[in-house]
């Protein structure tokens, strides 16, 4: 099948540091992916990079070709069309997403009338069917408040309302529930599975919480220092890791099988974008690392059916 | 719950700052309206046989040298203080909000040439710079309100500016761009309402200094041109009689201070208003 998106070699160039370094990934139509990593990995701004809404200080290259077109060239106007209109984006905070000073109600007919010529009552009717949609209760009467009447789990669900307003093929969720309750955080992840299936979106979801991937993706990528290190379906590559790194941050997790033991975690810390160590990345914190890890460069290859791995020493983890 | 929020909304009492102002300027405002019914006398009639009278009943705020009335000059002079308020400061405060909220988001080269003007311009004292202009157009109100009208609005275009570009990092800015909306719709709509407080609130002061400004210049024989009477001209006038009739210049320079405390409470109500709305 034909992605929906293709990435190839994004990288993200700020100063002298390079917090993204040649990213591949291919986003199939109607798929979850799931993009994890530490803080700093570059994660957020590769999705800010796809939608260009990177400053101009940051120098983004590489190519994103999303219906034979590649939006990293992308004319502005063009680029407008396509953001919100094709691809649509929610943040982290909805404290702030969302402007302070207008109604709900018309954060969302806004978009209507933008990309879908929708206006007056047929975008009132339009909105109240996205809040109904999202699951906001008497919804009609909730399009005159204003987001310092919602509580956070409803204005993130008011968020991607706004976000849905026009209709589009792919979700860019970038940590969507990182700021809310737990219980809220899965209302809201069974929120963005249900209208990814209603809807006929791909969905991308970036967040540090495996918990989250392994809840709601079909695949996964896990990066690490601006690279992709391993990439696979959930299933196999939550059991199985081929990468090291990926090994070592599932072995961080917290678990009530081994409640009250002490967490392996993974020593040291990423290294800075302006520093990065030669060969893997990961080889000076990695208890798996050879001599030959720490030269050269790493490229990713099959390491079990659609599973992509750029540690060398994939068989080896895997079999630990 | 909306229920009890919309209660509330509509039961929030105005900072006392913001009624005190409001009600001082008021009573200005109707003193500018219509002085022909507040005032007891003609501004400009004289009166050879009450000359330099000092407060009595008949004149609660004494008599100038020719025998008018101060208290019916004073109230006469807030129309056109008032005027000096509004012109002087409403072609800088639109046009310099326009200009600083454009200059804030887009950055770039328009901004630096902007920053360098800005450095230049207050190294000169805003008083001296004025001066000058008044002095090449000619003394005269309108010069003066063109006078003002050129560098002030920089001022407001500077605050909007910093404003902006604070209000531009954040999420929701950022979620304008995602939405596919173009610059014009996130400055004017999004970003400007949400950074225009503070040039309310100056604007308010800046009233106040605009008509500290018109008397000045009015005192330096620049602004308002007698017989027109205006708070600073009155006080000029004033300035030989200061020792045996103080009350040709005191009566003045308590309306400029009035004036300027009802805009200032005015600004400030305004301000804390602002802020519990957020």
């Amino acid at each position: 099948m034909t992605p929906l998106l293709s990435i190839r070699g994004l990288s993200v160039q700020i100063g002298r540091g390079t917090p993204v370094d040649g990213i591949d990934l291919d986003i199939a139509p109607g798929e979850t992916l799931g993009i994890v990593g530490e803080s700093g990995s570059g994660k957020s701004l590769s999705l800010r990079a796809i939608l260009r809404l990177l400053p101009p200080q940051a120098k983004v290259t590489g190519t994103a070709i999303w219906n034979g077109v590649d939006l990293l060239t992308l004319p502005e106007p063009d680029m407008r069309r396509v953001r919100g209109g094709q691809i649509a984006m929610v943040f982290q905070e909805p404290m702030t997403a969302l402007n302070p000073v207008l109604p709900i109600g018309l954060q969302i007919t806004e978009s209507l009338g933008v990309h879908l010529n929708l206006r007056g009552a047929a975008a009132k009717t339009r909105a109240t069917e996205l809040l109904d949609l999202v699951g906001i209760p008497d919804a009609s009467r909730r399009l005159s408040n204003y987001p310092h009447e919602f509580s956070g789990g409803m204005r993130q669900r008011a968020m991607i309302a706004a976000a849905l307003a026009s209709g589009p093929k792919l979700l860019l969720a970038d940590e969507p529930t990182t700021a809310l309750d737990v219980t809220i955080q899965d209302q809201i992840l069974k929120l963005l599975l249900r209208l990814k299936e209603e809807l006929a979106m791909s969905v991308v979801i970036v967040t540090h919480d495996l918990g989250v991937v392994a809840g709601t993706c079909d695949r996964v990528a896990v990066l690490y220092a601006g690279k992709v290190m391993e990439t696979g379906p959930v299933r196999t590559l939550f059991t199985r890791p081929s990468h090291a790194y990926t090994l070592g941050l599932l072995r961080s997790l917290p678990d009530a099988a081994h409640a009250r033991q002490r967490l392996e975690g993974i020593a040291g810390s990423p290294p800075d974008p302006g520093a990065l160590p030669p060969g893997c990345r990961f080889a000076p914190r990695c208890g798996f690392a050879l001599d030959a890890c720490r030269i050269g460069d790493r490229v990713l290859a099959p390491s079990a059916p659609d599973q992509l791995s750029a540690c060398i020493r994939a068989e080896t983890v895997m079999a630990a | 719950m909306s229920a009890t929020i919309a209660a509330r909304r509509r039961f929030v009492l105005p900072p006392w700052s913001l009624l005190g102002g409001a009600a001082i300027l008021l009573v200005l405002l109707a003193c500018a309206v219509v002085p022909e019914y507040i005032a007891p006398y003609s501004p400009t009639n004289f009166d050879f046989r009450s000359l330099l009278q000092p407060p009595t009943l008949a004149h609660p705020f004494g008599t100038d040298n020719f025998g008018r009335d101060i208290l019916s000059r004073t109230i006469w002079a807030s129309s056109v203080d008032l005027q000096i308020a509004i012109f002087a400061t409403l072609f800088p405060a639109i046009f310099g909000t326009l200009v600083g909220s454009v200059l804030g988001y887009v950055g770039g080269w328009p901004d630096a040439i902007f920053r360098r003007i800005v450095d230049v311009l207050i190294t000169i004292p805003f008083l001296v710079l004025v001066i000058v202009i008044v002095a090449v157009l000619g003394p005269g109100l309108g010069n003066m309100y063109i006078a003002v009208s050129a560098v002030n609005w920089i001022i407001y275009a500077r605050l909007m500016r910093g404003e902006v570009l604070a209000q531009a990092s954040r999420d929701y800015a950022a979620a304008g761009r995602v939405m596919g909306y173009g610059p014009i719709r996130i400055i004017f709509r999004h970003l400007l309402p949400n950074a225009v407080a503070p040039v309310l609130v100056y604007w308010m002061t800046d009233m106040a200094l605009e008509i500290l400004l018109g008397s000045s210049l009015g005192y330096l024989g620049l602004g308002a041109q007698p017989p027109t009477a205006e708070w600073g001209v009155l006080i000029a006038d004033g300035k030989n009689f200061m020792t045996t009739a103080w009350w040709m210049s005191i009566f003045p320079g308590i309306a400029i201070v009035l004036a300027g405390t009802g805009f200032s409470l005015l600004g400030d109500g305004l301000a804390s208003m602002l802020r519990r709305g957020r």
